[in-house]
């Protein structure tokens, strides 16, 4: 069963939380929300599950409109961000306590509970209290809570975002593999890039309550619509460079006294274009190549701080006064503060804005 | 080593002090009730003893004696106790009265301000909230100034020498604060857990008693508790509310023992000995709950 949103909005008072979101989510798919905080992804989420009424538009599971459903009748297991366990329930009824509602019988509660424990290794914890469990025990809990009750949906609203660093990713990778394993459709949401990046298979980036691509990671981060996205993923983020647009001896961007001409692949993107129009240049800090000396068509740039990340080095740099730009590079390039090098642009990996309304220009 | 014995000396002291300031305290608070319990034990022969006794020479339980077997000792001749002027006869019924209109309007208290106060914290609706603060107005005004309005309220509605309009008095002076006290508790109850419940499959109803209302608990007692000592140690709705003495609740009913120049101490310290008990057992059945923490880290921990 796939799971439709067509035209979803959601308004709080003179708020707009969610506004007019078309997305498709198709059967065992695993799919982020991601966006910043307050973006309206979890709102959004939380429409899903039934716990907050949408205010247009409709949600469809299959091929049944659910907008009025309770969150009872939806076959959807929730994981909240901060777990939401019964804090008066042992691990053992926490788990079992969505069949004991829907009346399992109690031989059978008591084998799927065992069962569920086993998969995910807290067989030993069951007649513990919440507050007797660590973080990520609980956060187990929180997963085996969802995933007894077999629904057609998982909902998880951040479920990594109490947990530290380390434990996050194991935890990260734990999810992922119990996706793979039961195969169940999840939504996930996140404002950690990293968490959608590595977990889904599509991304929806949300911003301002509007959805702004909704594709696989790859093309999220090879392809993005719009500057908002461009800047949203990746670490450290896409340099946007502003410049104005000339087509005297081909089509090139001019930064102050810098000329960066445009590869062939952006030609067509700007061939209607006027001459003179502002227009924005993407690139990624990963694909700037520093040389010393510098070549010819290069760049000039000045370097203003480096920065040791392990293996990388991050380079903060000033071509003129209003274009700085960040460039990583391998940590065994001598670089230092102060020097001047040739800034090259890797051009197959360019991407070119429009200013005026954000999108993305392509051929 | 000098250092070390003398710091070791400061503790001591330090120590001593503490345990002396909290002996003489103690003593301060508990020696009325000490009192008390005293004089109630004593024959009324020794309670004017000069020097006063603390630990009585006679034991004598003839005060209780009285208080309980008062009624039949009054109407049956030829026994040893004949009142003649205190009337210890109405003690149980006043008794009965006080349990009475404390555990009703208790109950109506604590049920009516538990519901509002979750209506209050998880549903939308214009006043939701000012009304928890508005609602504390009320404790700001001595409540001798609502007692003639209310009493005529009463009158109108005919309920005046009727228990009930000293239980409908209680439940609008508790009902109030323990409608704050719920909604302040309600408030620090994760709503992500009804939810939860709400996403496997529960109702709103069975959400409410099996997951919001154990974890209202300590709340819940708070309110009962405090709702229990108004209603049980209020004098002012009884004495107005009330007028023929079996209708008095004990607080106004012992009153009875004093009477013009004749004070009747055995019977009063007696009587005051059986009003704090069933409080003080109350509390000792109640406190362990009150106390036991509730689920710290549930949520994030």
């Amino acid at each position: 069963m796939d799971v439709r949103l067509d035209g979803v909005s959601k308004s709080f008072g003179s708020v707009v939380a969610v506004n007019e979101i078309d997305l498709t989510i198709e059967e065992k798919e695993f799919v982020t929300l991601l966006g910043p905080s307050g973006c309206g992804k979890t709102t959004l989420l939380r429409m899903i599950a039934g716990l907050e009424k949408v205010s247009r538009g409709s949600i469809y599971f299959g091929d049944n409109l659910v907008n009025n459903l309770p969150p009872a009748s939806r076959d959807v297991a929730m994981v909240f961000q901060n777990y939401a366990l019964y804090p008066h329930f042992n691990v053992s009824k926490n788990i079992g306590y969505g069949l004991k509602v829907r009346k399992t019988p109690k031989a059978e509660i008591q084998q799927r509970v065992g069962e569920v424990a086993r998969i995910l290794e807290i067989e030993d914890l069951l007649n513990r209290k919440p507050r007797q469990l660590s973080g990520g025990q609980r956060q187990r809990v929180a997963l085996g809570r969802a995933i007894i009750r077999n629904p057609f949906l998982f909902l998880m609203d951040e479920p990594l975002s109490n947990l530290d660093a380390k434990l996050r990713v194991i935890m990260r990778a734990e999810i992922k593999r119990f996706h793979i394993k039961l195969e169940t459709t999840t939504i996930y949401v996140t404002h950690d890039q990293l968490e959608a990046m590595t977990m889904s298979d599509k991304i929806a980036v949300i911003n301002n309550g509007t959805l702004q691509q909704f594709t696989t990671p790859q093309e999220i981060y090879n392809r993005p619509a719009n500057i908002f996205v461009a800047s949203f993923i990746g670490s450290p983020p896409m340099n946007l460079l502003h410049g104005t647009l000339t087509h005297d001896k081909g089509p090139a961007l001019i930064f102050g006294l810098d000329r960066q001409p445009l590869p062939p692949a952006l030609h067509d993107a700007v061939r209607s274009c006027a001459e003179g129009k502002k227009l924005i240049l993407g690139i990624r800090p990963q694909e700037i190549s520093l040389n010393n000396p510098a070549a010819p068509e290069d760049l000039r740039a000045k370097v203003r701080l480096v920065e040791l990340v392990g293996s990388e080095k991050l380079i903060d740099l000033s071509c003129s006064d209003d274009v700085k730009l960040m460039a990583e590079v391998k940590a065994e390039q001598e670089i230092s503060v102060a020097q001047t090098l040739g800034v090259h642009f890797n051009p197959s990996r360019l991407h070119l804005f429009d200013p005026e309304t954000g999108k993305a220009l392509r051929g | 080593m000098n250092g070390f014995l003398q710091s070791n000396f400061i503790d001591h002291v330090r120590k001593a002090a503490l345990y002396l300031t909290l002996l003489v305290v103690t003593f301060f608070i508990c020696f009325p009730l000490l009192w008390a319990l005293s004089t109630s034990l004593k024959p009324t022969t020794e309670i004017f003893a000069t020097p006063p006794t603390l630990i009585p020479d006679n034991y004598s339980l003839e005060q209780y004696e009285s208080l309980i077997y008062g009624k039949d000792m009054y109407f049956v001749p030829g026994v040893k106790y004949r009142p003649k002027t205190s009337p210890p006869q109405y003690f149980l019924s006043w008794f009965m009265n006080s349990i009475i209109v404390t555990l009703g309007s208790t109950l109506i208290s604590v049920t009516v301000s538990t519901l509002a106060a979750y209506s209050l914290t998880r549903f939308r609706y214009w006043g939701r909230q000012f009304i928890p603060y508005f609602s504390l107005l009320g404790y700001m005004v001595p409540s001798i100034i609502f007692i003639f309005p209310l009493f005529l309220v009463m009158a109108n509605l005919g309920l005046t020498n009727n228990l009930w309009s000293l239980v409908l008095g209680y439940v609008s002076i508790t009902l109030p604060f323990c409608m704050w006290l719920m909604w302040a508790f309600f408030r620090g109850i994760p709503i992500e857990l009804e939810e939860a419940a709400l996403i496997d499959g529960a109702s709103r109803l069975r959400v409410f008693v099996e997951i919001v209302l154990p974890l209202a608990m300590p709340g819940i007692i708070a309110a009962f508790i405090f709702s229990t000592i108004v209603a049980w140690n209020d004098y002012l709705f009884a004495r107005i509310f009330m007028n023929s003495i079996q209708k008095l609740t004990l607080t106004v009913g012992v009153m009875h023992f004093f009477e013009g120049m004749h004070v009747n101490w055995g019977l009063m310290m007696a009587s005051a000995v059986m009003m704090t008990l069933p409080l003080a057992v109350l509390f000792m059945v109640v406190q362990r709950h009150l106390v036991a923490g509730f689920g710290a880290g549930a949520v994030k921990g």
